[in-house]
């Protein structure tokens, strides 16, 4: 059986909690489970689930307040944390917030710089990563001149600097036109590490995920296959979600 | 076009222009701005009254703006905001020091010599620091600055300032098309609006910083950049300094 990398045990968080004016919502509450090597997790649910707020807890962008984390062993705490980010790699929903650097083959640079890999293979982990994305053609490109499904493939490439073992992205097909939607799919299927992917658009989750975690008010309703939970219209809805169009046309 | 379209476009041209610029983009990063700031100090020490001195200091933009290929056109309309305030420098020159002087056969006033020296040094100064940075990016200053053992916090402050500049320019893009698509043939925005605008766009533009801080921490950034570029000082580099160095000198203390 594959290695857990990722262990969640009863975890919640408030924003806000502890400051005068914070609102005191209640964003997750009791999540629990575990991620093996490999697989590939669709974390759905309807906006405001708490889809996004896991994924920050994942990487260590929210502080924890209730419960424990673990990846790859190391449990979630701020002397690990460099350690935990370089095993992890975090895929924002909108890529102009994660690209910063001038050109692309600079902001793929940047973490193995960071990293303190020498500039040879700094250089070589860049290539290999534009390889895996397919974006060879775009190394000495300005980021800004870049089309949206050109960023969201450099974003991914970005984190694959570093090797990271696990994945985690959050709404990838956000604003992608169903030829990029179509190329990102590819992509991320011939990755081989886990992913986590938070979504709504179901279709999407389908085509790139076996396993499901239902979000709804903070709390994991259910855990399962996707091809499963993905086909429950009468759970999706009462979850503020609807069948995925392919299952909804049959 | 709107302005901030145009901000924007030329924001990010100065950057791709200081990656393609030719041969002197090549130049050592670190002899650029040594040059410069030779030339910087030697326009800045010509004399009071030193018109003519002044005058033949503007060789070196001069001729690295024709050497350079660097369109002097280009630098004017990217300077067109800072020009004007050099300008002012010596406005009020002529109405402080009215001593008649001769020059080149013409009585005139001392201030109006020493004005027009002061705004010939203000132009040919901001001239002189525009050919580096039209001609060098600014990751290979600051990696210049930090070998100069500039603090890496002053450094890491001047690259988060300029790419917050452009995260700041692209939010004001669309809180003013958001605006204007809702204000169609208003001229400008109302002045009921600019509170509310102004302090959308800074709100946006800091939670998009944020965010962009955050990937550079997810992707191992501890307060240092690191360019991985290694600059090593060629012949070329040295001749560049030394002939630059001389000629500056020589401009300044031995042309008569």
């Amino acid at each position: 059986m594959d290695a857990v990398l990722l262990e969640i045990k009863e975890l919640g968080f408030t924003y806000g909690a502890g400051t005068p004016g914070g609102s005191g919502k209640k964003a997750l509450r009791g999540i629990s489970c575990t991620a093996r090597a490999g697989e590939r997790i669709g974390l759905i649910g309807a906006n405001g689930a708490g889809k996004s707020t896991l994924l920050k807890l994942l990487v260590g962008l929210e502080d924890l307040q209730e419960g424990r984390i673990s990846v790859c062993g190391l449990p979630m705490e701020k002397k690990n944390l460099p350690q935990i980010r370089s095993s992890l790699g975090y895929v924002f929903q909108d890529s102009d917030s994660q690209l910063f650097m001038a050109r692309v083959e600079d902001d793929l640079a940047f973490a193995p710089r960071n990293y303190g890999f020498s500039e040879e293979e700094t250089q070589q982990r860049v290539q290999q990563a534009m390889q895996a994305v397919g974006i060879e053609n775009l190394a000495g490109r300005s980021i800004h001149k870049l089309s949206g499904g050109e960023k969201k493939l450099a974003a991914i490439a970005t984190i694959l600097t570093t090797d990271p073992q696990v994945i985690l992205m959050d709404e990838p097909s956000a604003a992608l036109d169903p030829k990029n939607r179509r190329n990102l799919i590819r992509v991320i299927n011939g990755l081989p590490q886990l992913k986590i992917l938070a979504s709504h658009d179901l279709d999407f989750i389908l085509d790139t995920c076996d396993r499901v975690l239902l979000l709804s008010a903070g709390q994991i309703v259910a855990d399962g296959p996707a091809r499963e939970i993905l086909r429950d219209r009468e759970l999706l809805e009462a979850n503020g979600l609807e069948l995925p169009l392919s299952y909804s046309r049959v | 076009m709107s302005k901030f379209d145009a901000a924007l476009s030329e924001f990010r041209s100065i950057d791709d222009t200081a990656r393609i610029s030719g041969w002197l983009g090549r130049i050592h990063p670190l002899v650029k701005l040594t040059v410069t700031l030779l030339y910087a100090v030697a326009v800045c020490s010509c004399g009071h009254y030193d018109l003519a001195g002044t005058v033949r200091m503007a060789a070196y933009p001069a001729v690295l703006f024709i050497l350079g290929e660097v369109p002097f056109g280009e630098a004017v309309r990217r300077l067109r905001i800072v020009l004007p305030l050099v300008l002012l420098l010596g406005v009020l020159e002529p109405f402080l020091d009215r001593t008649p002087v001769l020059f080149a056969g013409i009585t005139m006033r001392s201030g109006l010599l020493s004005g027009l020296a002061l705004v010939l040094k203000g132009l040919l100064t901001v001239f002189g620091a525009y050919l580096l940075i039209a001609t060098t990016t600014i990751e290979d200053l600051c990696t210049v600055l930090r070998k100069l053992h500039v603090p890496k916090e002053l450094v890491t402050v001047i690259l988060l300032i300029y790419r917050y500049l452009g995260i700041l320019l692209s939010e004001g893009r669309r809180v003013w098309q958001a605006y204007s698509l809702r204000a169609p043939g208003q001229k400008g925005v109302a002045a009921i609006a600019w509170g509310p605008l102004v302090g959308q766009m800074l709100l946006r533009s800091m939670d998009r910083a944020q965010r962009l801080y955050q990937s550079m921490q997810l992707r191992g950034f501890q307060g240092e950049f690191r360019s991985g570029k290694t600059w090593k000082i060629r012949g070329q580099d040295l001749i560049y300094l030394v002939l630059w160095s001389g000629v500056i000198l020589w401009m300044r203390f031995f042309w008569k």
